[in-house]
């Protein structure tokens, strides 16, 4: 039996739990009733708002997302500028299925009805709703809190991007009136107490403060619901169920509805998975549940364990593609179609990106719309580690009748791929990218810094840097130079001074400068030495040049630096004998030549033979050998020819 | 049965007729090559000297696939456009030869002689192209009608009305094998017409195609058994390919993954010849019943 004092002290800490287990500052918290009505496809909400003035401002006003007037009308900046969401979108205005909030009452804690207007702070489109001013009558003074109580409406939109409903799936994201983020002067890239609440727009969705969510939904019997948070109990009345949900310490909820779904649950290193998925995708719940479970063990190594208790997997239908691949907290989306095969592994890579946002943009909860590489660009890089690591990093997205391709390689694809790769900079919102670039520059080439940093730290150091920021900056609210003084700050803890005195240089290159990167062998050339001959002083006779003997060469190396991008890069040389010489090189001159005499001829010579620079755009130019290479040229060759007989004989069939 | 006659005798007559076949298969070979060597060469100026491509032995290099096609991929498009002019020059070879292959075929026991083969080439060329042409249009037809009822079906791929993805593939489930079933008469009349007008020797089709049409109908369960014969034959062929390419290509040597290949090809323009002999004799049995009027 275990001594009376230490009961007492299992009970004291036992007490003490809630204060242990609050792990945000909890700053916008909401209690949410709301009823969905599914004849009308409406929202009927009472919410109200815990709110806790963060800053040593007097604050006067609130700011709320009206997310869903984005889907009100054309004109709307979200419509303005939805080119990606096309088909989608489409679908909704021809079926005049449009979407709209209106907020019908709001009171502050003392009774007082608060007055309301909308407000366009990015672009002043008087068209947009999606942003709501509250002008306070009791300002909330610093560190003061306040209580507003909202009274909404919400028109569905129909299959909406992200959000909405199809048939009887819904699909709530973005549904409720949200509260914005008061950054306090001095965090991120505020020069004084401001409101951060940007109109919603066609990129980039996420900045929210942390807190707990509370939320009672409303709906027929038969459906089944999905959503963030853990599942407090169901109650039925009328034909009609209650689900109660309580998130703790998290920056949105999101919910999904269906009479359809089936739920398939799991339980991993204590957190309860919970599919929910069509009938005809039941089978596919192992493919998701192995993909969850490592990429689960994979960043809990690297960062920490998953603190949640649950994460809800959504499997969305055909015709609820439209909340297909999002993240939002301990609630993720996937997308399959069951015909496609196993070794396209789609839905595997949004599971394992989704999940990563857990920690890129859930907790540690930078801005998207300003800093979209932030959250995408990371979240991407970890994606990419994650399936190479369970697939193979040649096979890891698809392996599928010879055609194989690896999720980093099929980043260097996109990037490069762009028409103007050096069309952008990070400098700008998320909705600025020109002609459609900002996703291959957030996530991908986002993606290629950090593996070309990974290959200059090595992989355990530069995991060790994310962890770092992570811990730093885990429930806060990061901006990319707090990212660029964690790295600075760890690397010259572990490495000195090694890569100079901080890694400014290597941000400067790769987030705020366009210039791309290609390393080249421009030469090899062997050239004999004769050897001594003439009057030397130690000699009283000529010296002739002896005739015998092994001839000595003069091995020249060139290497070229093609692009505008410099990293400190490998050069191997080969030489006749076998022997190789690896130089590190700084990489900074446009040409640099690598000279030997007497070591033989140079056969061959390889910069970055590890491929660590993964920015590097073009890797064939990064080797060049004496002799014609002809392994790769024949195999290539002998295939193309293949596929010609192949053809010839296909088309001999139609005579 | 006649059919499994025709069949052995369609091997008797490819086998017994090797020459010829070598001789296709060479045709196959040397303009593959000639539409080939330019990629050869435009390899070697842009791989040649790297090791990039060296140390990828087996499978699918998408890196140097991606990186080869953006850095060098603009010198890559005449190239292909001279192999799509090389495809409708091996078009057109076909066509010419075939008139020779069906002449040499509907001399049954005869042993091969070229110049039978050379005399049936340019004389029922401009026959058989007509024919050919004829056959196109009618095949592009009935693929544009199935891929229309599939757009039907799926009510113009509207997914966001569908339950279910298997809604975007059920109608294949049905459409597929029709499909599939009437291109394939479509094939078995025209090969039957070719042998009519080679036989027949007569100046203009509609006649020929006409008497085709007939004696397929009448003889509709032969023919069509045969048919199905020889694609199953067609379908060994190509698993036999699969199974053995996989560890070939993964053993990492091209050249005995390209001999298999040649096999293959070889394989494969032996089975085109079996469907045109065993046709032959199956056509000859079929006239020789119904008497001189085909
Ligand atoms: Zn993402």
């Amino acid at each position: 039996m275990p001594p009376k004092p230490f009961l007492l002290f299992c009970f004291l800490l036992w007490g003490c739990r809630p204060a242990f287990s609050q792990l945000s500052p909890r700053t916008a918290s909401y209690d949410i009733q709301v009823r969905l009505d599914t004849a009308e496809k409406k929202l009927y909400g009472r919410q109200a708002l815990h709110w806790a003035n963060p800053s040593a401002d007097t604050v006067r006003e609130l700011q709320y997302h009206l997310y869903l007037n984005a889907f009100r009308n054309s004109e709307s900046t979200f419509m303005r500028e939805a080119g990606n969401f096309g088909f989608m979108i489409d679908a909704m205005r021809e079926n005049c299925g449009w979407g709209w909030t209106e907020v019908q009452r709001i009171t502050d804690g003392d009774g007082n009805r608060l007055a309301m207007e909308y407000i366009a702070p990015d672009d002043g489109n008087p068209a947009d709703r999606t942003v709501l001013r509250v002008p306070l009558a009791r300002p909330v003074l610093p560190g003061g809190t306040i209580r507003a109580e909202l009274e909404w409406t919400s028109q569905i939109p129909r299959a909406a991007a992200r959000t909405g409903y199809n048939q009887d799936y819904y699909f709530l994201a973005q549904w409720f009136p949200k509260v914005g983020v008061y950054e306090p002067a001095g965090m991120r890239f505020a020069q004084a107490g401001q409101w951060n609440c940007h109109q919603y727009h066609a990129e980039g969705e996420y900045y929210s403060d942390f807190g707990v969510y509370n939320v009672a939904i409303t709906l027929p019997a038969g459906f089944t619901v999905g959503a963030s948070g853990v599942l407090q109990g169901v109650e039925e009345q009328g034909g009609e169920k209650t689900w109660a949900f309580r998130a703790e310490d998290v920056i949105d909820f999101t919910w999904a509805a269906s009479p359809h779904f089936k739920e398939i649950k799991e339980t991993h290193n204590g957190v309860q998975l919970r599919l929910l998925a069509y009938p005809y995708h039941e089978h596919l719940a192992e493919r998701y549940f192995r993909v969850i479970k490592f990429a689960m063990d994979f960043c809990g190594s690297r960062f920490g364990p998953y603190p949640y208790p649950g994460l809800t997997i959504v499997d969305p239908p055909l015709h609820g593609m439209f909340s297909s691949a999002m993240e939002y907290p301990t609630l993720i989306s996937t997308a399959n179609l069951c015909f496609l095969p196993a070794s396209v592994r789609t839905s595997e890579l949004l599971l394992a990106h989704e999940f990563v946002h857990q920690y890129f943009m859930q907790m540690v909860a930078s801005n998207e719309q300003e800093e979209p590489w932030l959250d995408e660009g990371i979240t991407n890089y970890y994606e990419a580690r994650i399936m190479d690591e369970l697939f193979g990093p040649q096979s890891s997205t698809v392996d599928w009748l010879g055609f194989r391709m690896g999720n980093l390689e099929s980043n260097r694809g996109e990037f490069f791929g762009l028409d103007n790769p050096q069309i952008a900079d990070y400098g700008r919102f998320s909705w600025q990218f020109p002609e459609g670039s900002g996703h291959a520059i957030s996530y991908s080439k986002t993606t290629l810094w950090l593996r070309t940093l990974e290959g200059l730290l090595g992989t355990e150091a530069l995991d060790e840097v994310m962890g770092a920021y992570f811990r730093r900056w885990k429930f806060r609210h990061p901006c990319g130079q707090d990212f660029i003084d964690v790295v600075n700050e760890e690397v010259a803890k572990k490495f000195g001074n090694r890569f100079g005195e901080n890694m400014d240089w290597f941000f400067g290159q790769v987030l705020y400068s366009t210039e791309l990167c290609d390393y080249a062998v421009a030469s090899i050339a062997n050239t004999p030495v004769a050897p001594p001959a003439g009057i030397f002083e130690e000699t009283e006779d000529c010296v002739r040049p002896e005739g015998k003997g092994e001839p000595r060469f003069r091995a020249s190396v060139i290497v070229h630096r093609l692009e505008g991008l410099y990293f400190p890069v490998e050069v191997r040389i080969t030489f006749e004998d076998g022997q190789t010489i690896t130089e590190q090189w700084d990489g900074k001159a446009r040409s640099r030549e690598f000279v030997y005499e007497g070591r033989g001829r140079a056969v061959a010579a390889e910069i970055d033979p590890e491929r660590r620079i993964c920015l590097d755009k073009n890797f064939i130019n990064n080797s060049r050998a004496v002799a014609p290479q002809k392994t790769g040229v024949r195999k290539y060759f002998l295939q193309f020819l293949f596929w010609m007989q192949n053809a010839m004989q296909g088309l001999s069939m139609l005579v | 049965m006649i059919v499994i006659t025709a069949y052995t005798q369609g091997w008797n007559a490819v086998f017994r007729n090797g020459r010829m076949w070598l001789a296709l298969y060479l045709f196959n070979l040397l303009l593959a090559l000639l539409a080939a060597l330019p990629f050869s060469g435009y390899l070697s100026r842009t791989i040649g000297s790297s090791l990039a491509a060296e140390g990828s032995p087996g499978g699918f290099d998408y890196t140097l696939f991606n990186d080869w096609l953006r850095e060098y991929g603009q010198g890559l498009a005449p190239i292909l456009d001279a192999s799509l002019g090389f495809l409708l020059l091996y078009l057109l070879l076909s066509v010419f030869l075939m008139g020779g292959i069906l002449l040499v075929f509907l001399q049954f026991a005869e042993p091969f002689r070229w110049g039978i083969f050379w005399r049936g080439c340019p004389r029922f060329f401009w026959r058989l192209l007509r024919l050919t042409v004829y056959f196109l249009l009618v095949q592009a037809a009935v693929l544009s009608l199935f891929g229309l009822l599939f757009y039907l079906t799926t009510g113009g791929f509207a997914i966001f009305e569908m339950e279910t993805e298997m809604e975007l593939v059920q109608p294949l489930y049905y459409l597929l094998p029709v499909y599939l079933l009437v291109a394939v008469l479509v094939f078995m009349v025209q090969d039957y017409a070719k042998i009519h007008v080679v036989q027949e020797d007569r100046k203009w089709l509609a006649r020929p195609l006409r008497q085709a049409f007939g004696l397929v109908f009448r003889n509709f369960g032969s023919f069509f058994l045969l048919y199905l014969l020889n694609i199953a034959t067609l379908l060994l062929l190509f698993g036999i390919y699969w199974w053995g390419s996989g560890p070939l290509s993964s053993a990492g040597s091209p050249a005995l993954l390209f001999l298999w290949g040649q096999l293959f090809i070889f394989g494969r323009v032996g089975l085109r010849l079996l469907n045109l002999a065993s046709a032959a004799y199956l056509y000859h049995r079929a006239v020789q019943h119904s008497g001189t009027e085909a």
